[in-house]
């Protein structure tokens, strides 16, 4: 059943629970078509993770007509079993718009509000403006993203517009907020100042414990978490419930277990953050490791190198996580057609 | 009157309060010597901060004799008006020793616990024995320290063999624990863990932000040594003026502050002035160059030290005038410190 905007706040206080994970889109091994059957495998295995939702990541090299099938099938495959979400990166407002009245007509519940490159806004205003447009726009549930991508610190030193987010936290489905930065500060302040109007999340597993305990988080994402479990082992999500049981002791023995790949994934990104940009192909090994269908994605494109495969199965395996023990090569081609490539060069 | 170990924890909860930076030994330009002269002035630079504590950084190239005369001076220099403690980062445990016994002697108050890099513990059981010895050796306060320098991951992949830990945090003179780790976690589990026994800190940078919340839910009252320098002069004492706002329960105007030093913050995660943490030594030249931009002594140290960077210098430039603070104009007298900068001006002009 169709859920109106006015109904979204308390859809979500009941809804957000766990983890959303990030589906990003599989390709055939020449980048020219979507490979459908990847992408619902990688959507089966995020229900199969405990995720209540995944964001499709549009910002992947999809053209248009591709962004809206990449949803179709996302959503298709889905069902009933778990949330599909979206990453509203598209390049410009119009085409924003019109995905979301997509997503709405096959099914998805929720949106990323992000801002276009080209968006370079000279007032809080005109950032409400923008956010306000959208967020009209559909029924969906839209939550806020904290990240200094946007290149906000001409509106405020701490790169959130926190006047605009003031006025826009009482919308009826403004739901949720993501902390994509790592600011300590700003994680207080935006639990202190929106706690209780909408639900909000940091990503870092290290603050969990306290925002959890504190704050009431009760969810987290959009993140790859198969950095840190697999669908056999799902430890962070364990770790998180836990939290919320108020079983501290337990909580902490599960975290401090899976330290070393909260290590290698830290290493690893780190240093992207100041990017603006996501590793999307290192992103996809990840959730390889744990069944996903991986293959790499279209230009631009980071590479993966033997270095960095190799620092992400460390840290699993210090976990004590089972990973696959394909050859790396197949993870270039994705699940989907590793076998066709190995049949081939037999 | 002195204070004995056994009166340090109560001590601690009275003493340790405010924001704590880092003394690091300052050189005549040649290095052979320490130079006395820049090494006070950076004491009274730091009380012109507003810190309530200064920490001698001992492991930055000195001899035994050295470290217990830049102790010695600091101490002096300090009169009290400002604790000054240490850290136990010496080569051997004997040495540390003498250096305790020398710290109780000049007036230093307390000491961040230590390992020398030759340490390799069997067990746990070894961290707590030479832990023992030190503390049972000084009536100084001594402060545990969660980092990953001591290879303790061979224990626990915290880098903090908890057992143990819980067993030095009940030895009576053991007062605090620096959190130097970034990961919220461990102070999360040092609070749960600590917090009834010893004063945990916060010991980074990078939680500084998370201030608000460790005070008013734990009662955390003070900042560790660190290069707290990067966003204050002392005309405008940015983090000392946090510290104080956010311990007054005044989190509006502390979170407004704490906003306005974030360009400098962004510039500082861009261009790491931490790095050490993971390398488990710090690049001590760029130490000095942070502190003698808002006006410290300055000066290089000696080898072994990492090489100052001109675009780390740049950065550390723009971090100030972010935030309103203008550095000097010209780097010349940073070189060899301003102390003996000022001596070579007078004789040249003698």
């Amino acid at each position: 059943m169709a859920i109106d905007a006015s109904d979204r706040k308390e859809w979500a206080r009941e809804h957000f629970q766990g983890f959303e994970n990030v589906t990003m889109p599989s390709f055939t091994p020449d980048l020219s078509q979507l490979d459908e059957e990847g992408i619902r495998r990688d959507v089966r295995l995020a229900i199969r993770h405990g995720f209540f939702s995944t964001l499709c990541s549009v910002e992947t090299g999809l053209t248009h007509d591709e962004k809206r099938r990449f949803l179709e099938i996302a959503a298709d495959e889905a069902g009933d079993s778990i949330s599909v979400a979206l990453s509203l990166s598209a390049d410009t407002i119009g085409e924003n718009i019109s995905l979301l009245a997509h997503a709405e007509q096959v099914g998805c519940t929720h949106a990323l509000l992000s801002y276009p490159h080209s968006f370079r806004p000279a007032s809080e205003d005109e950032i409400y403006e923008y956010a306000s447009t959208v967020i009209d726009a559909t029924n969906l549930g839209v939550y806020l993203f904290v990240s200094d991508k946007f290149g906000f610190q001409n509106v405020n030193p701490s790169g959130v517009p926190f006047g605009v987010f003031d006025r826009l936290v009482d919308r009826p489905n403004v739901i949720a907020m993501k902390l994509g930065g790592m600011d300590s500060g700003v994680m207080f302040e935006a639990f202190e100042r929106y706690g209780g109007k909408v639900l909000v999340c940091t990503l870092n597993p290290g603050l969990f414990p306290l925002t959890v305990k504190h704050f009431g988080q009760q969810w987290s994402g959009a993140w790859t978490v198969e950095a840190l479990q697999t669908p056999e082992q799902p430890l962070m999500v364990e770790f998180f419930d836990l939290l919320k049981q108020g079983k501290e002791d337990e909580a902490m023995t599960v975290y401090w277990r899976l330290a070393p790949a909260i290590g290698a994934m830290a290493g690893l990104m780190a240093p992207l953050v100041p990017t603006g940009a996501y590793h999307w192909p290192l992103l996809k090994y990840q959730q390889w490791l744990g069944g996903g269908n991986g293959g790499m994605t279209r230009q631009p494109c980071m590479r993966v190198f033997q270095r960095d495969m190799d620092m992400v199965k460390g840290g699993f395996r210090a976990a004590g996580l089972q990973i696959a023990t394909d050859s790396d090569d197949d993870f270039f081609v994705g699940r989907t057609f590793a076998g066709a490539t190995a049949g081939a060069s037999a | 009157m002195p204070v004995t170990r056994t009166e340090r924890k109560a001590w601690a909860r009275e003493a340790l309060r405010g924001v704590e930076n880092v003394t690091m030994p300052s050189f005549t330009p040649d290095f052979a010597e320490l130079d006395e002269e820049g090494i006070r002035w950076d004491v009274k630079q730091a009380k012109a901060h507003g810190f309530f504590s200064t920490m001698c950084a001992c492991e930055t190239g000195l001899t035994l004799e050295e470290n217990k005369r830049f102790l010695e001076i600091v101490a002096d220099e300090a009169g009290d008006d400002i604790l000054v403690s240490f850290t136990l980062l010496q080569d051997s445990f004997e040495d540390s020793l003498e250096l305790l016994a020398t710290a109780e002697a000049a007036g230093c108050s307390h000491a961040l616990l230590g390992y020398p890099q030759t340490f390799r513990p069997k067990s746990p059981d070894d961290i707590y024995d030479a832990t023992a010895a030190l503390s049972e050796a000084t009536n100084l306060g001594l402060v545990m320290y969660a980092t990953d320098k001591f290879d303790f991951i061979r224990f626990d992949p915290s880098h903090v063999p908890f057992d143990v830990y819980d067993r030095i945090a009940g030895l009576p003179n053991v007062v605090a624990m620096k959190v130097g780790r970034v990961d919220p976690a461990m102070t999360f589990e040092t609070l749960r863990r600590y917090n009834d026994k010893v004063l945990v800190n916060v010991g980074t940078p990078w939680l500084m932000g998370l201030f608000p919340l460790m005070h008013r839910e734990y009662g955390v009252q003070w900042f560790g040594g660190g290069s707290w320098e990067f966003w204050q002069s002392p005309e405008k004492p940015y983090v000392v003026e946090y510290y104080d706002l956010v311990a007054q329960g005044r989190y509006d105007e502390a979170m407004k502050l704490y906003f306005h030093l974030a360009p400098a913050t962004g510039l500082a995660m861009r261009e790491s002035i931490g790095r050490g943490g993971d390398i488990g030594m710090y690049n001590w030249p760029m130490g000095k160059y942070v502190s003698w931009t808002v006006g410290g002594n300055g000066g290089l140290t000696r080898e072994p030290a990492m090489r100052l960077a001109p675009q780390a210098m740049q950065m550390r430039r723009m971090a100030l005038r972010s935030i309103g603070i203008e550095p000097p104009a010209s780097d010349d007298e940073f070189y060899v410190g301003k102390a003996a900068y000022r001596r070579q001006q007078a004789e040249n002009a003698g």
